[in-house]
């Protein structure tokens, strides 16, 4: 099941984003529930406490209450990257880039801008299942490590070092892990092609088996195809 | 016996005309009194102080004739009562002074001291000439009793060390008595008050310079309190132009409302992150506001939010807050460095009570070669100029009171400061 939970405290507003998603819910095969919240209240902290659903939050930035949109988002991100968070405000502001960063934001909705549209795009895109959450989890003493799976481009040994090098689009982690336990975390789409080397399917523009390369979808090629694994791959 | 009282009383008399005046000198005040009505005051208090001299103990004496010597300052003079007796104090050191100057020569010219010692006449030309003395020397420092006693804000302190060092030097008068001794006793003396009224000065000069330190940091937290309403009110008068702005938006045309558009971006890019800060407690605040330097200069895309309360980190010692600000300055720093190498360069300071812990979370964008194992270990760092102590550090003194957790979350590196008020 997935949840829709909307935080808005104009009746307006929310009758009006009511009309809005009131058509998906029975668009999808999935069940969708959707819940109105006007502030931060115990209901609410109980639904963002509760991990075991889908869900997606519409928040109205600007609540009358102490607690704003930002500040349940933050409570939100404390413990649950995975939910959706959709933003509705008033005008754009120069925060909106830091949040779109930090908590992961799916995106900014202008109340006065298109709102019908944008809102219903962006919940066809996410219900849909277009959107990929999958992580990749690490931890040790010091760190707690998640990586989305859609980010990863490939893991490969490090030479110099018993480690693993995952390699996504942004950075480069090295962890201590053998290939086989790092297979058992992640998804199908993770396939051996070298001894020392994993790759995204889901980020292959090419694969070369003559002269044993795969070109990535970031324009990076790395030299770690062995035909032995061809099969698998393909 | 009748001479002798007569020319006793007419020395205590002398004696409190000439106290009298050193008072006035040293606060250039006038009395509104009638002048019979202040000579008869000094009378009466002459006669008490005559009485007491004859039938009680030195100890008890010396109390005595402070106490009479400060309610005649006040009568005659009426200043604030804080006022007379440090003035008054400040009097009896110096006069305590000149009289074990006084003595320790008079011991080491006479040859035979124990003339002096029994003959009336001599001890009260004596006093006489020690009280002169003592109105001279008042003269020449009278300008350094006035300053110490206007720039002292805080009396107390400073009466209970003159009170205290004239109570050590009537206890060696206790011990010594009235009269004239061996001339080495009083030069030991008179080492013994140089050397305490050095350190009295020493101590002052602290004092003081702590009291001036206060007085600007009373000043400067007016003003910032002054400023933190403006700020207020300029995010109120803020936050109500944009909502205004934004409404006018759906009754316009699409070229209005793109300059609308464009008035609102200039309106919040001006809008100062300071105004954030206020809910910031003030060491914190100090801190950041030093780091917004480099967020400003190098183009950081830099909020923070914070919902703690004020008073909550009031109730927070001040060595466990100092150590939090070392922790917050370095994840601070480490923060910086990190998102100035990507491309979204975003940073953002969450301040959130937990409780009654308080949670702060630092989280930047990052794009680097982490070795996830030796995160945090010495020497282990991804700057340039490698150091490798910060986390380490932050490691070392992060105690129960203080706990730190890092985590990365795709790109984002969030690191939680936990501090725990409730232990």
């Amino acid at each position: 099941m997935t949840k829709i939970i909307v935080v808005e405290d104009e009746e307006k507003e929310k009758l009006k984003t009511q009309s809005i998603i009131s058509p998906f819910l029975f668009k999808y095969e999935e069940p969708i529930k959707l819940l109105f919240f006007n502030k931060c209240d115990d209901g609410l902290l109980k639904e963002i406490e509760d991990l075991s659903e889908r869900k997606i939050y519409i928040l109205d930035i600007c609540l009358k209450s102490k607690i704003t949109g930002i500040n349940i988002a933050l409570k939100i991100r404390e413990n649950d990257w995975d939910s959706e968070i959709i933003f509705l405000t008033n005008h754009t502001s120069y925060e909106q880039k830091v949040y779109n960063n930090v908590l992961k934001v799916f995106k900014f909705i202008e109340k006065f801008d298109d709102m019908e549209k944008r809102l219903s795009d962006c919940l066809n895109l996410i219900l849909s299942k277009k959107v990929d959450n999958k992580v990749f989890k690490y931890r040790n003493n010091q760190i707690n490590l998640r990586i989305y799976m859609k980010d990863i481009l490939y893991i490969c040994r490090d030479k110099d070092e018993r480690k693993l090098i995952i390699k996504t689009t942004k950075n480069v982690f090295k962890i201590n892990m053998t290939f086989s336990e790092v297979l058992k975390e992640l998804d199908s789409r993770f396939k051996k092609t070298h001894r020392s080397c994993i790759v995204n399917t889901d980020r292959v523009s090419r694969y070369d088996w003559k002269n044993g390369k795969i070109l990535l979808d970031n324009n990076e090629e790395i030299s770690l195809l062995s035909k032995k694994y061809k099969e698998e791959v393909v | 016996m009748t001479i002798e009282l007569i020319l006793g009383y007419m020395s205590e008399i002398y004696s409190y005309i000439i106290h009298t005046l050193c008072f006035k000198k040293c606060t250039s005040s006038v009395s509104n009194n009638k002048k019979i009505t202040n000579f008869l005051l000094i009378l009466i208090l002459s006669t008490i102080s005559m009485f007491t001299n004859l039938y009680f103990n030195n100890f008890f004496r010396i109390f005595c004739t402070l106490s009479l010597i400060i309610i005649e300052f006040k009568i005659i003079y009426k200043k604030e009562i804080s006022d007379t007796i440090l003035i008054t104090l400040m009097i009896s050191v110096v006069s305590i002074f000149v009289e074990f100057v006084f003595a320790g020569l008079l011991s080491l010219i006479s040859s035979n001291i124990t003339i002096v010692n029994d003959n009336y006449w001599y001890k009260t030309i004596i006093t006489i000439i020690f009280a002169s003395v003592l109105y001279l020397l008042v003269l020449l420092l009278h300008n350094v009793i006035f300053k110490i006693n206007n720039k002292i804000k805080d009396r107390l302190n400073i009466e209970m060390l003159f009170g205290i060092v004239i109570i050590i030097i009537n206890l060696f008068t206790i011990v010594y008595g009235e009269n004239y001794k061996d001339y080495k006793i009083f030069f030991v003396i008179i080492v013994s008050i140089i050397s305490i009224m050095a350190m009295i000065l020493i101590i002052l000069n602290m004092f003081l310079k702590k009291q001036r330190i206060s007085m600007e940091n009373e000043v400067l937290l007016k003003n910032i309190k002054a400023y933190e309403q403006i700020a207020e009110d300029y995010s109120t008068l803020r936050h109500n132009l944009n909502n205004d702005l934004a409404a006018i938006k759906t009754y316009v045309d699409s070229d209005v409302r793109e300059l609308i558009e464009e008035k609102l971006k200039k309106y919040n890019s001006e809008y100062n992150i300071v105004i954030k800060m206020t809910n910031i407690p003030k060491g914190l605040q100090g801190l950041i506001f030093y780091k917004m330097n480099t967020i400003n200069n190098k183009n950081i895309n830099f909020d923070i939010k914070s919902t703690v309360n004020f008073d909550t980190f009031n109730k927070i010692n001040k060595k466990l807050y100092s150590k939090l600000c070392d922790i917050v300055g370095i994840s601070l720093d480490n923060a910086i460095e990190a998102t100035l190498k990507t491309k979204e360069k975003c940073l953002f300071i969450n301040i959130v009570q937990n409780g009654k812990d308080i949670d702060i979370k630092i989280i930047n964008t990052f794009n680097d070669t982490l070795d996830i194992n030796k995160i945090g270990t010495k020497q282990y760092s991804t700057k340039k100029i490698k150091s490798g102590i910060g986390l380490d550090y932050i490691n070392k003194i992060s105690d129960n009171n203080i706990k730190t957790k890092k985590e990365i979350i795709s790109n984002l590196f969030i690191v939680t400061i936990k501090l725990i008020i409730s232990s």
